[in-house]
């Protein structure tokens, strides 16, 4: 006991050293507002985060968020086309994107003395983006040869596509971010202005500044390039949360160009805001996290079964997925790889793990909560992903407490209620059979 | 080799785009709003006044034993990381290449003191970090757990066991690592890259190959350590929460002990450029892209006093996001590539210069031809303002932000400490990039970029693109490698007089048995198994001669793929459902319902072509390149003294592009006066080739015609 207390009075001082502070409002057209100061980093991050993510689409528009990230680097009305990287790059910066089932983030890194071009740049995109015929054709192309490099080209590629088309089959998450091709092609520029103007609104979305800035300078900018957008006047569609559990096991075979099988198998959890969610992403630690993990010692180290194995609790928006996901090493037989993961999720259900164990997930998790406010980039993010999904940015601060509520018996009975054998996915990736001819 | 990429997949469902430009096309206008009187809104807003750059403190002692400590401290964050880096020369491995990694690796399996296992939970209790590698070790952790991970960390590294068990299982997963990746075209570039930049008498040039680390010896290993890992040639970075004199107490008291002694130090010939440029290719049969590294090595150092020069001028010919020279050229303007960039690295011993891209088959001669075009004109042509002004931006503001991680300013103070550079040698950097002329950028360009002395090295398809290339070489003679590196001597055997591709193929027949016999056959039933991994799959084939065919494969029970032909239908089977076929395939396999093909290719309308006498496995064998009237060609081998057919090369669609796969026939019987392969090796899409044994075979028995139905 004295361990356990000796560690929480020097996490608990930690957490005080580490405090991320921050200011937030709202602004009348709805736009949330999070800054974060820091006189001593010599960047700034300016980002916005759109509430919209592939579950937002029409079965028959998939692909949509996805296209639209795209779209938003192809020019504004007072930004040509091709000009809008340059801008960064010349004021020696650097940015990106990405898009998820849940919502789509823009972000510019700046040097400290140019965060007003970094809100310039982002009020372009909100206000008055182009969405043309040029643009729409030129990125679909593009995306084309992304979903071949990135999906069909990569060995294991359609893993996820393949896992969640299985484990959801009435809620958009059974779809990828990358969408459908044919549907990008069918839609019309209507259909691109329409999305647009739904969900590229102020009240949909959130913008986070970290790093070296001047508070009330930065207010008055956000004030000059925010406060005249207009709020969107459509209602921002959201699917129903209408996916029934899995009521049985799925088993399939995908046979792909890899070398090596793979064995994944998927389970329904519930999304990430719900408390199980922790103690379910503790048990992935308990599985994977680092050498001495149940299922890495025992299959990757011990028996060699296994090339790499994990366990990944997949918390979105809805719904999640705990996953397990091992590549089988050389003349190993799929099932026999498979049978082991069973067992060693058996254990974890049946016996409770040891307090030194639960200690080292508990250390485990501080080391990453630490990390992950250790840039401006990291900070802007969290900030807006704990707003915009729990409601609460000060979890940047918090978050860790609650994997410190998870006790031992949660662990188990998460393991118990969500990880079952007959209400899961599972998929096995052979390498393709000989071909004679 | 761990698939990380795995960890990737997962987190690929954001899809990560970086910054695509489009084509400059002038503005569409659109409705008018509001905010026209927001005329602030038009023009991109000035910067502010440019922040003070705060370089970074660091402090450096040595202990008594010669281990020098860099201090950064840095209070943000309750963590800290050690680094701990042995400088020693690199050595020539020879025929144990791979040994000096492997003994890194082998540091963290074990040692006096502690198992593997212990030392795993130990590490992972405290939620921290540690790795070893020929270099030395690094460790990260929250604050609190400092002197236990470097507990861990100075038995690792002062303490190992150096198991035998470890080491065999460490074998094992280098010599998957190597197998995973022998096919793997950027793989191999960059091994053969090494090898003609530095040559095998230069460590730099060596890489390990399946032989050279069955090769390797436990006792390879304990004598490196022993000889390189001492202290007075190392370093203890250490970044983080943690004042430097508390830091130099744990280093004297984790690390004090350690003993020093002499080590060895290394000097190597210093590699150069070839005279002419020097093209070398290594085959990979049915690639259908080239992977293209135009390269050589440079003397080049962060010493040099042109080194921020070769920077700038470096970014602006092969740099940037897509405003470099190459990238504009090949892929905005050309389309030839997805991207292509250059590097120029510098090293203390000997740096290189690479410019690379991947291009389709049909173009590789063009890029390389632009390749060198631009090449050229940042030799001759002075930059323009823009693109200067540019990349002068880029690299100010990237060394700006990078300054946000106090690990850069680490990383800083050890190359200063090694290379014995200014202490100022950073500070003055940007000042540096910001006095940049054009003249200093052709200058730099003029010094470091030979587009007449380069080793231009292609991985791809050499019957498609060694033809066309061989004219960029200075003697017009293309120099062949294998992945593993050995030159490979293109055939010199000559066909001999009156051999043309109709005595081999008629050899071929008279070979089987003759034609006559072979027509007696009207049907064949076989039956094979193949293992595949650790799985055996059964085959069985049936056929009616000339105008049905029907394959299947089964695994555990289950149909797993099957082909039929029926007189001018044909299908094909998959767990993935069932597919009509339809042009080439429908007459591949059409041809298939032949059975004896070599005797048909004249009225399918194929064409064939004896392309040359090779040598396959130490025997001599006729090579034939058989196209059919449309589709991909295959090429057969037949040997030259038995006639027999011993070996099929074709092509077929992957998902990751086109897969070559090798067929090799052997252990021929007769069955009814006509011989038949008893076994065949396949391989090519797998780490392991699959191996096919006829458990069975009936000729001209009655084969019911359901085997045959094709329902719809």
């Amino acid at each position: 006991m004295f361990l356990l207390t000796a560690f929480g009075l020097i996490s608990a001082i930690q957490a005080q050293m580490t405090d991320v502070e921050f200011e937030q409002y709202t602004l009348d057209n709805g736009l949330e507002v999070i800054l974060h100061q820091d006189k001593s980093a010599p960047v700034v991050a300016v980002s916005v985060m759109y509430h919209v993510g592939s579950k937002n689409e029409d079965t028959d528009r998939t692909g949509f968020a996805h296209f639209f990230e795209h779209l938003l680097f192809e020019g504004t009305e007072n930004i040509e086309r091709g000009e809008f990287d340059k801008y960064v790059e010349r004021a020696g910066g650097t940015l990106n994107a990405n898009t998820s089932f849940d919502r789509t983030y823009y972000y510019e890194l700046l040097p400290a003395n140019q965060l007003e071009l970094g809100l310039w740049l982002e009020s372009e995109r909100m206000l008055h983006a182009v969405v043309d015929e040029v643009g729409i054709e030129t990125q679909r192309s593009v995306v084309k040869e992304e979903k071949r490099q990135r999906v069909d080209n990569q060995p294991y590629g359609t893993v996820m596509q393949e896992t969640f088309s299985r484990a959801f089959q009435k809620h958009p998450y059974q779809w990828m971010p990358i969408g459908s091709m044919e549907h990008l092609d069918a839609a019309s520029e209507e259909d691109y202005k329409n999305f647009y103007e739904t969900f590229y609104v102020p009240n949909n979305a959130v913008l986070s500044i970290a790093g070296n800035l001047d508070i009330e300078q930065a207010k008055k900018w956000v004030e000059k390039y925010f406060g005249t957008i207009p709020r969107g006047d459509n209602e921002i569609p959201t699917p129903e949360l209408n996916e029934p559990s899995l009521s049985r096991e799925i088993r399939d075979t995908i046979f792909d160009e890899i070398q090596l099988p793979a064995v994944i198998q998927a389970y329904r959890i519930p999304e990430q805001t719900h408390p199980d969610y922790y103690a379910l992403d503790l048990l992935a630690t308990v599985l994977s996290g680092g050498e001495s993990s149940r299922m890495y010692k025992r299959i990757v180290d011990d028996e060699q079964l296994a090339l790499a194995v994990f366990n990944f609790a997949f918390g979105l928006e809805h719904y999640g997925l705990s996953i397990n996901y091992g590549i089988a090493n050389m003349g190993v037989d799929p099932s026999n790889l498979e049978a082991v993961m069973d067992e060693e999720v058996e254990k974890v259900k049946n016996e409770l793990i040891t307090e030194r164990e639960y200690q080292k997930l508990i250390n485990q998790k501080e080391s990453q909560f630490v990390s992950q406010n250790a840039s401006m980039a990291g900070i802007a993010e969290n900030l807006a992903t704990y707003h915009m999904f729990h409601g609460d940015a000060n979890l940047i601060n918090d978050i860790i407490q609650k994997y410190r509520s998870v006790s031992r018996e949660d662990i188990r009975r998460v393991a118990q209620e969500y990880l079952n054998q007959d209400r899961r996915v599972v998929l096995y990736y052979l390498p393709k059979p000989a071909d004679t001819q | 080799m761990k698939y990380f990429i795995l960890l990737i997949a997962f987190a690929f469902t954001l899809l990560h785009c970086s910054p695509k430009s489009g084509e400059k096309v002038a503005e569409t206008s659109s409705e008018m709003k509001e905010e026209s009187k927001e005329n602030f809104r038009s023009q991109a807003p000035s910067a502010g006044p440019a922040p003070a750059l705060e370089m970074g403190e660091y402090s450096q002692t040595t202990l008594d034993n010669g281990l020098q400590l860099i201090v950064v401290e840095n209070h943000k964050l309750p963590r800290v990381s050690f680094q701990l880096f042995v400088d020693s020369d690199p050595i020539l491995e020879q025929d144990q290449a791979g040994y000096v990694s492997m003994t890194g690796n082998l540091l963290k399996t074990g040692t006096k003191n502690r198992s593997k296992e212990e030392i795993d939970e130990a590490v992972d209790f405290i939620g921290a970090n540690l790795s070893t590698s020929s270099r030395g070790a690094f460790g990260s952790c929250l604050v609190q757990h400092k002197e236990t991970l470097l507990d861990l960390m100075s038995d690792v590294v002062l303490h190992p066991a150096f198991n035998q068990e470890e080491f065999e299982k460490l074998k094992k997963q280098e010599l998957s690592g190597i197998s995973a990746s022998k096919n793997n075209p950027n793989a191999i570039a960059s091994n053969i890259r090494s090898l003609v930049n530095y040559s095998r008498e230069h460590p730099y040039g060596e890489f390990p190959t399946e032989e050279s680390i069955e090769n390797i010896s436990m006792e390879n290993c304990k004598s490196y350590y022993n000889t390189y890992f001492k202290p007075n040639i190392s370093y203890l970075v250490v970044v983080g929460d943690i004042k430097a004199d508390e830091a130099k107490q744990l280093a004297a008291s984790y690390f004090g002990g350690w003993e020093s002694a002499n080590v060895p130090d290394h000097e190597y010939e210093m590699p150069q450029p070839p005279a002419g440029n020097n093209v070398v290719f290594v085959d990979r049969p049915g690639a259908v892209q080239s992977v293209i590294n135009i390269t050589y090595p440079v003397d080049l150092k962060l010493s040099s006093e042109d080194y921020v020069a070769a920077r700038v001028m470096n970014n602006i010919l092969g740099g940037g996001v897509f405003s470099g020279y190459l990238m504009q050229n090949l892929r905005e303007d050309k389309a030839f590539t997805y991207g292509a960039r250059a590097s120029l690295s510098p090293n203390s011993r000997v740096g290189n210069f690479n410019a690379y891209a991947s291009v389709r088959n049909e173009v590789t001669d063009s890029s390389i031809v632009e390749f060198l075009y631009e090449m050229n004109r940042i030799r001759n042509e002075k930059v323009a303002d823009e693109n200067l002004e540019l990349v002068k931006n880029s690299m100010n503001g990237s060394f700006a932000r990078s300054l946000e991680r106090p690990q850069t300013v680490a990383q800083q103070a050890l190359s200063i400490a090694r290379y014995d550079l200014p202490k100022d040698f950073y500070e003055n950097y940007l000042k540096k990039i910001e006095s940049i002329t054009k003249e200093d950028v052709l200058k730099a360009a003029q010094t470091y970029i030979k587009p007449e002395s380069a080793n231009i090295l292609i991985v791809g398809n050499k019957d498609e693109v060694a033809e066309k290339v061989d004219h960029f070489d200075a003697n017009a003679s293309i120099t062949f490698f294998n992945a593993e590196g050995e030159e490979v001597v293109a055939s010199a055997n000559e066909i001999p007089e009156g051999t043309t591709v109709a005595t081999v193929l008629n050899k071929y027949i008279e070979a089987l048995g003759g034609a006559e016999s072979i027509r007696k056959i009207r049907s064949i039933a076989m039956e094979f198994n193949m293992e595949v991994m650790s799985m055996t799959m059964k085959g069985k084939r049936y056929v009616e001669i000339p105008n049905k065919f029907a394959e299947t494969m089964e695994m555990n029970g289950m149909v797993a793929q099957k082909q039929v032909y029926n007189d001018g239908e044909g299908m094909a089977q998959s767990p993935q459902g069932k597919q009509m076929l339809e042009g080439d395939e429908l007459a591949s396999l059409k041809l298939s319902a032949h059975y004896f093909e070599e005797l048909h290719y004249g009225e399918m309308g194929y064409t064939t072509e004896l392309v040359a006498l090779e040598s396959i496995d130490g025997k001599e064998a006729y090579k034939v390149k058989v196209t059919p009237p449309s589709g991909n060609p295959k090429t057969l081998f037949f040997d030259a003294e038995s006639g027999l057919k011993i070996r099929e090369l074709s092509s077929t669609e992957g998902q990751q592009g086109p897969v070559t796969i090798t067929l090799d026939y052997s252990n021929y019987e007769t069955v009814e006066g006509v011989k038949f392969p008893m076994e065949m090796e396949l391989s090519g899409p797998m780490p392991q080739p699959i191996q096919m044994k006829t458990q069975k075979i009936e000729v001209n028995t009655e084969i019911s015609p359901e085997v045959f139905s094709i329902e719809k």
